[in-house]
């Protein structure tokens, strides 16, 4: 089977997808995609159906984000017509021929944008003769009496505001049953469309609106309030005026009604949730704190604080990772600023602000200063550095807290975020002090009750340092330890060093006594070693380890998942027999170890076996194409029966192995045992290459009666015409043949 | 109230001897928002599809104990998704139909026809899949060279076409399509390996 990936060739698609490909075949391939339409449309039809592109598709953008429910500017018209005419539906006809419709008596004048479960127009109230912004319940929700309630009780609450910098509500009510609010129309843009087309805002910008929805919250907050979805675009900058509109209380609630406390799951963007919102939980007003935080984050950087492909993702990095430093990203922030943004997200509400009218001052008094500096310093809070919360993602902070942390001998497990030179003084600090750290518990238990405690709330920087006290207490209780390990491989992924996150998978790959928990270690440990680049030391150390002693047990269990994954090694000859080589090794050494332990001598379990016979497939590829035929025929028909998804495309290959050294005759017997093998369950695309193929070599081995029924069964099975006028030219051939037999 | 889902993973971390502390992270992760759905696709609001994805987590994580005496010893993953699948589908056929507001369009959206019980299963399914692409684009990003990623995602995702996408990355179009077709043949096997059709080790 020679493999030309200059033209097209129904093999290279599949070897491509199996990874068999070498690098210049690749490249070949590349570039003949470049020019063949034919073969790009069956590598997309071979690597996926049609549903699962589309399903991919569907779910990575409808990823739970809503449109904004106040987009920017004027009404579009023209790129949002689908838009406008489906919500035009809601509107009553209007006498004035300029306007879209009615509502009530609000001459309707556009769309403003349309949300999870409302649509927001821009309407005119001719008795008053001024614009007003009308979000409006879409009427599917609108039969739901939960839900209306809940429309009415959000527009009670943010009526209930009254201040300058929050949007005020003018009236609420129903129209054809359908609940609707009225907002004054503010001209201008969101804080989001600024950022977006401006980027980062200037000191004096950032600190004014930061005062300016403070004191907007603040005034929420009074009312028992809590907003629970600040973010750029709910932040409204008015037109040729220096003032700032909070807007959308569309998830408010009130602090006292408890069974509305829980979040609605991703309603919009989740980019800007605190990290107890992220995880669900119980909020106060501090949450909108974390929240205003992240926006300031944006405004003074340019980009989210958060950024993940998936909704999932920004979540999970709220609530377990620090951002980059804003200095990092914009030099010309201040210190004292960046750390007030870094108080405002921290991850634990308590090492937040107290309240967002302190905050509203003392971004005040940060304004007077950077207004005239000589005459209003800076607040004294800000000047000092003896802040007590961790702030961790200042540069220069970071140092100070590791200096002082070490010349205190604290125990520096607190702060596993820093920058490189902090996290290692850290470590160092924490190596010194593991024993003074275990004295502080009175025994390993509960030493392991506190660190749940802290894992369970999600804190794993914070359970590290009690895990490790109870790896320092529990002497030989082998079982708190191994909890312990296991419970240390989350606080360990997150901090810059290797070799914690080694020492407990390795202790735990060693010890666990369920299989299950082995190998998923074993995954994460190798995922982890894959994401750090530390693939080829890994290979080093346990090669290592064999040379010492050939039955090290663990060294033989991650190197033979490392050489079949081929993580990060190139698909070769060695590799391929290296990793059957040290599965069967595996296999010997589990068998002695059930032995040792009274277990009955068991068989391979299926999956070791599959993985075998898999990694077996491979070696007689590169066998293959090592032009070895002997050796591929033998080892294809060896494996063939070992796997029944396979079986039938085994046997054809080592029929086409056998065809290629001249041996006709067990050809033919490989052939017609492929023809009776169990049918191979892959997507039609593949169906058509293996029938395609066995119609072939029937051909080739004088047997074109054969040939007919696979080469039919092939132009079935594909779409693509290339492919079927190719097979048709084969199945005429054979049909001529057939005739004149 | 429900108890958070920090409460299970207590649950997990106490009662189930540490056992697939981190399969269950990522269960939990993919099946809430899951049953969530199914939960409003039956015309629940949003707040009582919370509960009851809740409650049915919780009893999931009750029986979690139970796996070690299963004699059969299936692989924790499949088991799981047996249990929870099971445990979804019978709240919601014991509740009492509510109002199906916006319900029924939801489906209509989500399924392209109208619902009915026999497609509960199938919606869970397709629900489970989507869910399970979101989860895994987060898990694999990192695996692929930013420009790799771009070109599975503007194409793929963003729908260029690979003439634009290529334009975009400064990759040949043959360089686009080697990258997606990369990029899909991981999501195809890690949706393998999450739905318990392929055993469980995946090196990276």
């Amino acid at each position: 089977m020679t493999t030309q990936t200059n033209r097209c060739s129904t093999a290279v698609v599949s070897q491509f997808l199996d990874g068999s490909l070498s690098r210049p075949e690749e490249a070949a391939f590349e570039s003949h995609l470049d020019q063949c339409e034919r073969c790009r449309e069956t590598l997309d039809q071979a690597v996926a159906s049609e549903r699962d592109w589309n399903e991919l598709r569907l779910s990575l953008t409808t990823d739970g984000l809503t449109p904004d429910s106040f987009p920017d500017g004027e009404p579009q018209s023209a790129s949002r017509s689908n838009d406008l005419n489906f919500f035009r539906r809601l509107l009553s006809p209007s006498d004035d021929p300029r306007m879209l419709g009615r509502i009530a008596t609000y001459e309707i004048a556009g769309l403003l944008g349309h949300g999870g479960m409302g649509v927001v127009f821009k309407g005119f109230d001719p008795a008053v003769n001024r614009s007003v912004a009308i979000k409006m319940m879409l009427p599917q929700f609108a039969n739901s009496g939960a839900a209306r309630q809940r429309f009415f009780r959000e527009a009670q609450a943010a009526g209930a505001v009254v201040h300058e910098h929050v949007i005020a509500i003018l009236c609420v009510s129903t129209w054809q049953e359908t609940p609707y609010l009225v907002m004054p129309y503010v001209r201008g843009i969101s804080l989001q469309k600024r950022i977006d087309d401006q980027g980062a805002l200037q000191l004096r910008e950032l600190l004014r609106i930061g005062m300016q929805v403070a004191s907007g919250l603040a005034a929420a907050h009074a009312q028992g309030l809590i907003h629970r979805d600040v973010k750029p675009a709910n932040i409204l900058m008015e037109e040729g005026v220096e003032r700032v509109v909070l807007t959308d209380f569309g998830l408010a609630r009130a602090v006292d009604d408890i069974r509305l406390t829980r979040t609605d799951t991703l309603v919009g963007t989740p980019q800007y949730m605190s990290p107890e919102q992220a995880r669900d939980e119980p909020l106060d007003f501090r949450s909108d704190l974390f929240s205003l935080g992240s926006v300031l984050y944006e405004a003074s950087t340019g980009r989210p604080a958060f950024q993940a492909v998936t909704s999932y993702g920004v979540l999970r990095k709220i609530n377990d990772l620090q951002p980059t430093p804003i200095q990092e990203l914009n030099p010309d922030i201040p210190d004292w600023f960046a750390l007030i943004i870094e108080r405002l997200m921290a991850k634990n509400p308590v090492d937040r602000f107290a309240s967002a009218s302190q905050v509203a001052k003392l971004l005040r008094q940060c304004l007077s200063h950077v207004e005239q500096p000589r005459l209003t310093p800076l607040p004294a809070s800000l000047v000092q550095a003896d802040h007590s919360p961790p702030f961790r993602f200042t540069r220069r902070f970071a140092m100070y807290t590791a200096l002082l942390t070490i010349s205190l001998g604290l125990a520096a497990a607190m702060m596993p975020g820093g920058t490189d030179d902090g996290g290692q003084a850290a470590s160092q600090a924490t190596t010194k002090n593991k024993n003074k750290a275990a004295k502080k518990y009175a025994s390993a238990q509960e030493a392991f009750q506190i660190g749940a405690a802290f894992y369970n709330s999600r804190n794993f920087a914070a359970a590290r340092e009690p895990f490790e006290a109870v790896i320092q207490l529990a002497k030989d209780d082998d079982a708190l330890k191994l909890k312990a390990y296991e419970a240390l491989l989350q606080p360990y992924r997150e901090i810059p060093e290797f070799e914690p996150f080694q020492t407990a998978a390795e202790y735990v790959i060693a010890n666990h006594k369920h299989d299950a928990s082995r190998s998923l270690t074993r995954r994460a440990y190798l995922s982890f070693a894959y994401n750090r680049g530390q693939m080829k030391n890994l290979v080093a150390r346990y090669e290592k380890q064999l040379k010492k002693d050939p039955n090290d047990w663990m060294a033989v269990y991650l190197l033979s998942e490392i050489y079949s994954r081929g993580a990060g090694l190139p698909p070769s000859v060695e590799h391929s027999k290296r990793a059957i080589e040290l599965l069967e090794h595996l296999a010997k050494l589990d068998a002695e170890r059930k032995k040792a332990e009274g277990k009955p001598e068991t068989e391979l379990s299926p999956a070791e076996a599959a993985k075998i016979s898999r990694e077996k497939g491979r070696l007689a590829m590169q066998y293959m194409r090592a032009k070895d035929y002997s050796k591929a025929a033998a080892l294809y028909e060896e494996i063939a029966p070992l796997d029944t998804t396979t079986h039938a495309w085994n046997l054809k290959e080592a029929a086409t192995a056998r065809l290629k050294l001249g041996d006709k005759e067990n050809a033919l017997r490989l052939a017609l045992a492929a023809e009776k093998a169990p049918a191979e369950a892959r997507n039609d695309q593949l169906t058509h290459f293996f029938e395609r193929h066995m119609g072939d070599m029937f051909l080739a081995l004088g047997k074109p009666k054969k040939a007919i029924p696979h080469y039919e069964i092939a132009i079935r099975k594909t779409t693509i015409d290339g492919y079927v006028k190719g097979t048709q030219a084969s199945l005429q051939e054979a049909i001529e043949k057939a005739k004149s037999e | 109230m429900a108890a958070a889902p920090e409460t299970q993973v207590s649950l997990i971390l106490r009662l189930a001897d540490s056992r697939d502390a981190a399969a269950w992270d990522e269960f939990v992760a993919i099946y809430r928002p899951v049953i969530v759905r199914l939960a409003r696709a039956h015309g629940l609001q949003q707040f009582d599809a919370d509960d009851l994805a809740q409650q049915v987590l919780l009893s999931v994580a009750r029986r979690v104990p139970d796996w070690e005496a299963d004699p059969q010893r299936a692989r924790f993953r499949t088991w799981l998704g047996r249990v929870v699948r099971n445990a979804a589908l019978n709240a919601l056929t014991r509740r009492k139909p509510d109002r199906a507001a916006g319900g029924t369009s939801v489906l209509i959206l989500i399924n392209g026809k109208a619902a009915t019980d026999c497609d509960d299963e199938e919606l869970l399914e397709l629900e489970w899949r989507r869910q399970a692409f979101r989860w895994i684009a987060d898990q694999i990003r990192d695996e692929f060279q930013p420009q790799t990623w771009e070109a599975f995602w503007l194409t793929a995702v963003d729908g260029l076409s690979a003439a634009e996408a290529a334009k975009q990355t400064g990759k040949s179009i043959g360089a686009v399509y080697v990258a997606r077709s990369r990029i899909m043949a991981r999501f195809q096997q890690q949706v393998r390996t999450l739905s318990g059709e392929e055993a469980a080790e995946v090196a990276r």
